[in-house]
């Protein structure tokens, strides 16, 4: 049955839905509302929410939880999401599987706190320090929040790394009809790995991400890349809205591209061949869409362009690449795109 | 058939529950809906909002430029949107001579809701008109989910029928 929820409900719902055990946050605008969620919820299916002191702590608190085998997930926006950046390369360095949601708002700095796309760079080049990758999902709508959470710990689980959700202050505080039953099953894996006592183990379960001995490292980082590699090939996911006969491709992901998809429409109206390409992983990065006969490709974000950096990388040189975009909490309109489209067209 | 709807007024005047009455009478009816508020900080006498798109196919865009129909509970609203809504303008009797733009208008006698059985419901009241105005949904649909509410549901619905009731 369907039912009206915000983004960022949706979105704990789901993440209780999947399993989690313990919700560690610090309250921020846009994304509050999954905290209010969890507080309510999480105690009344055994699980643990607390609201840790800073941002910092909260994702320290997930790298423990993590690490003794629960499924643990934190939320923040923009500013709170930097201050985790430490915990998230530990963690990262550790093995060990969680899920990081950002509803992200307008930056640098404090910024705004209005919907933004401007952490893209921060979220799948890696904000923190070292060679790591996070699997980065970017939801479009209430009932994606909803079904990229659970997916979102699937894959944490079974690739035993940090997953993160990139969706903005629009699709968090927005509401629109969710169904919860057509979520994607949640998946189980074992955790021989955790560090929840010795038990009949021989050993210790210890897990770190010191490693003093440099060939030691080098073979820890060689081995997450192989795994890597593997996501890079399997995860890809994108959507495709009118591109079998596009002239010109617009690609934007999240909200930008909800309303990138309106002016996609209008422009056919009008004659404009125009098709829509909409990343749903932004880590790995859905290249194989852009493997086709393009001739111009328009990136829309509410940023200053950072995804349409992974466009020219897919493209290669193929196709001429314009960026548009909104930032500071303004967001991208219908008509500018069209405009754009227009020119593109002409 | 899409049909995008601000609302907007006064923090506390009810434009974001009003919002959400029409969003879920339009779920009950089968339809597409998305609802969109302001968030954060408004000054004292700002404008309070939200968006509501009503569809019968796929919703693209929650942000709405151009409105089909605006119901502004106060001035700093009318000012706002009017110039952007191409539909109908809703509003106070004593804004309608501010409403610029090409937009049909609407006004309403709100000081039946300055007092006595409907005070404070303004909001719906306005909305009542829109649903009559529009069609979109059904005042039976409303009416179903201020009942599925409860709390104040008889007022609600007086006030939903408005005037003529």
């Amino acid at each position: 049955m369907k039912k009206l929820m915000k983004g960022n409900e949706a979105l704990a719902a789901a993440a209780i839905h999947a399993g989690v055990k313990c919700f560690f946050g610090y309250p921020i605008t846009p994304q509050t509302e999954v905290a209010a969620y969890m507080a309510k919820h999480l105690p009344e299916h055994d699980g643990v929410f607390l609201q840790a002191e800073s941002e910092i702590s909260a994702i320290n608190m997930v790298y423990g939880a993590a690490g003794a085998g629960f499924r643990a997930m934190t939320s923040s926006s923009s500013p709170g999401i930097s201050l985790k950046q430490e915990g998230i390369s530990y963690i990262a360095g550790s093995d060990l599987p969680c899920v990081i949601v950002n509803v992200m708002r307008a930056g640098p700095g404090l910024g705004g706190i209005q919907a933004s796309q401007s952490d893209y760079f921060q979220a799948v080049k890696g904000g923190g320090h070292g060679d790591y990758r996070l699997i980065v999902l970017a939801p479009s709508s209430v009932q994606e929040m909803a079904e990229m959470t659970v997916t979102a710990f699937n894959y944490a689980d079974k690739w035993r790394m940090p997953v993160m959700i990139l969706a903005d202050g629009m699709v968090g505080q927005m509401m629109e009809p969710v169904d919860m039953e057509l979520l994607p099953e949640v998946e189980h894996y074992d955790k021989p790995w955790a560090a929840c006592g010795k038990g009949k183990r021989e050993e210790h379960n210890i897990i770190n991400s010191l490693y003093l001995t440099p060939q030691e490292l080098e073979d820890m980082n060689e081995k997450r890349w192989l795994k890597y590699e593997q996501i890079s090939k399997e995860l890809p996911d994108w959507e495709e809205y009118m591109t079998d006969d596009a002239d010109i491709i617009v690609t934007a992901y999240g909200i930008a591209a909800r309303i990138a998809k309106a002016a996609v429409k209008k422009a056919r109206e009008e004659g404009i061949k125009a098709g829509l390409i909409r990343p749903k992983t932004l880590w790995p990065f859905p290249s194989a869409a852009f493997e086709r006969d393009i001739k111009k490709v328009l990136c829309v974000e509410l940023s200053r362009g950072q995804m349409v950096e992974d466009v020219r990388l897919a493209l290669n040189g193929r196709a001429e690449v314009e960026f548009y975009g909104r930032c500071g909490g303004m967001c991208v309109d219908e008509e500018e795109i069209l405009e754009n489209l227009r020119r593109l067209a002409g | 058939m899409e049909y995008k709807v601000i609302i907007s007024g006064f923090g506390g005047q009810g434009v974001l529950f009003a919002g959400k009455i029409l969003a879920r009478a339009a779920m009950s009816c089968g339809l597409n809906v998305s609802w969109l508020p302001s968030y954060g900080p408004e000054m004292r006498g700002g404008t309070c909002n939200c968006k509501v798109v009503v569809s019968d196919g796929d919703i693209s865009s929650p942000a709405v430029k151009r409105a089909d129909a605006l119901i502004a509970m106060n001035r700093p609203s009318v000012e706002k949107f009017a110039a952007y809504t191409d539909g109908v303008i809703i509003t106070d009797n004593k804004f309608v001579k501010l409403c610029e733009g090409n937009a049909e208008i609407i006004g309403m006698d709100m000081s039946l809701c300055a007092d006595g059985e409907l005070k404070g419901l303004a909001n719906i009241m306005l909305l009542g008109e829109l649903i009559r105005y529009s069609g979109i949904v059904s005042e039976e649909a409303v009416c179903g989910i201020l009942n599925s509410i409860g709390k104040n549901a008889e007022q609600n619905i007086k006030a939903l029928k408005g005037p003529a009731y």
